[in-house]
């Protein structure tokens, strides 16, 4: 079941990412389904030092309230997997 | 875009249009080739028109496509008409490299690589979200902040002389006030860590002696001999720090005339260029201690499982992303401004009161790290440098493609089977060595090739790895 407060988060969350990080790195949102959300990264930060600081950087974004649960490398883009904290 | 040669390792892109100076761009036919398959040249030229910028916008021969400046980058900026920017330093604030030398040959540690890789795994932290064994509470990490590498020696981490060889001595003078909340909570759980990305640590032997007085002086005597490279930054802390103020900068200035709003920039002498800077050296004295921290245990882990540490004094720690304060000529008159090294080296040749005294009669050393499995270079910096770059070389390899073309084209046991035939022990996740696979990056040794044709970092040995340990 979708908690619609956490999935508020989430879609405020990737507002606030791309309006500081587009096109750097671009967050899109997936999936969002049982407080797990996919969100897809794309962008030139692929080929930075500390890729996975970025996805850090939705979290803070989620102030702290998901945590990463899985990183797919998917050849020209992540698909990371939040869930939340709680879970 | 038109590009100038001046000589077989300068090109220059004339001023045109917004362009405040020219570009220049400092590489070898070979490494240019490289430079034109990205957006780097149009990065520097971007640079070129940023206020108050000195001289010219210069790429490394080592540059690549950054966030607004290209990694690989140089900008220095009048301190009253110019700017400062968080893209000229690059997210991972004060990544840099710290040398160890010891009095050990290759032949007494091969046969106890893999044990010293199996206890330097314990003891330092690596990979992507391996926090820190050393919790600190928010007061210690201020003081962390505050004083940088001097916190680490009064805690029994490495020595005073560590310090002495030590880019700014270990500390830049910061105002921790300006550090955000979300930026200390990052940094919290991750002092002393190596990270995920590029950054190694690698037990590595003296392969070749370009300069030998200066290599005495810097430590490295023969060949053979064995050293320790540590590659880290400012993790989190760093990246918060560079977001926070993109924000801030954005909010109070926006982005109107700038040629790429990753250029987001704010005066140099204004409230927040000030408190910009001042959160930018608290990050770098987090990276410091990082380095600190993490030399502490590599000589905890000599003594384990070498015997001893006896010898392994430091050669020197550089810093290769921060934006600085120091004095150049520009138009034949020595001024102060803020120079802008993002994925480049500083390299001050004999003379300069920034360089120890222990060196200041030979000039910096400048340690460039090679990618995983190839080589690295110790390098010694020159008045030339200071003359044509504002005292700035290269800083390693420079990627020429991306991770995820890496993890698509290359596997990680296949590239520690590769390793392994060169006789380099590796540890490490597989997808980690796939990224940094050795044929992702430039050539090192054109690069350090073009920068000592140049004369803007002269060499003075060559390193080769024995065994790696990656974040």
């Amino acid at each position: 079941m979708i908690n619609s407060n956490n999935n508020k988060i989430v879609i405020n969350a990737i507002n606030n990412y791309n309006k500081y990080r587009k096109p750097e790195a671009i967050a899109e949102l997936i999936s969002f389904k049982d407080n797990k959300s996919i969100i897809k990264f794309s962008g030139h930060f692929r080929y930075t030092c500390c890729v996975n600081d970025y996805f850090d950087d939705f979290v803070v974004e989620c102030n702290n309230k998901v945590k990463i649960k899985e990183i797919k490398d998917k050849k020209e883009f992540y698909l990371v997997e939040f869930g939340s904290i709680d879970k | 875009m038109e590009l100038k040669k001046i000589n077989e390792f300068t090109w220059q892109i004339d001023k045109q249009d917004s362009m405040r100076v020219p570009t220049i761009i400092y590489a070898s036919e070979k490494i240019l080739e490289k430079i034109k398959q990205d957006k780097t040249l149009e990065q520097a030229k971007n640079v070129a028109c940023l206020k108050g910028i000195q001289n010219a916008s210069y790429a490394m021969p080592d540059a690549h496509q950054g966030y607004g400046f290209p990694i690989g980058g140089v900008a220095a900026f009048d301190m009253e008409e110019g700017i400062i920017s968080p893209g000229g330093v690059g997210y991972d604030i004060n990544c840099g490299v710290r040398l160890l030398r010891t009095d050990l040959k290759a032949e007494d540690i091969l046969s106890k690589r893999k044990q010293f890789l199996e206890e330097i795994y314990k003891e330092v932290p690596a990979g992507v979200g391996k926090g820190g064994i050393t919790r600190v509470t928010k007061d210690v990490l201020m003081e962390v902040l505050s004083k940088g590498a001097k916190w680490a020696v009064e805690q029994g981490y490495g020595t005073a002389d560590d310090l002495q060889k030590t880019e700014e001595y270990g500390n830049m003078k910061a105002d921790i006030n300006a550090v955000s909340e979300r930026a200390l909570q990052r940094g919290i759980p991750q002092l002393g860590t190596l990270g995920a990305g590029n950054h190694f640590l690698e037990l590595q032997k003296v392969d070749q002696i370009f300069d030998k007085e200066t290599a005495k002086s810097f430590g490295v005597d023969n060949e053979g001999q064995v050293m320790v490279m540590i590659h880290c930054g400012s993790r989190g802390l760093g990246h918060q720090v560079a977001s926070d103020y993109i924000k801030k900068m954005e909010d109070k200035y926006g982005i109107e005339g700038l040629p790429d709003r990753e250029l987001i920039n704010a005066p140099i002498n204004s409230e927040l260029g000030q408190e910009y800077y001042n959160a930018m050296c608290a990050a770098v004295n987090f990276a410091f201690v990082n380095r600190q921290m993490i030399a502490h245990w590599t000589r905890d882990v000599f003594k384990k499982v070498f015997g001893s540490s006896e010898g392994m004094g430091q050669v020197y720690d550089v810093c290769h992303n921060l934006a600085k304060f120091e004095k150049h000529v520009v138009d034949g008159e020595e001024k102060e401004v803020c120079v802008h090294r993002k994925g480049a080296t500083r390299s001050f040749g004999p003379g300069r009161a920034e360089v120890p005294e222990v060196y200041r009669d030979i000039g910096q050393p400048v340690i460039i790290p090679g990618s995983m499995g190839t080589a690295s270079y110790v390098l010694v910096g020159t008045k030339k440098a200071e003359e044509i770059s504002f005292g700035s070389t290269a800083h390693g390899a420079g990627r020429v493609g991306s991770r995820s073309h890496a993890l698509r084209t290359i596997r990680g046991e296949q590239v520690a089977r590769d390793l392994a035939s060169k006789g380099i022990e590796v540890k490490g996740p597989w997808k980690g060595l796939a990224e940094e696979a050795p044929q992702m990056y430039k050539d090192i040794d054109e690069v350090v090739r073009t920068s000592h044709k140049l004369g803007i970092g002269n060499l003075v040995a060559r390193l080769v790895p024995l065994a790696v340990m990656k974040g």
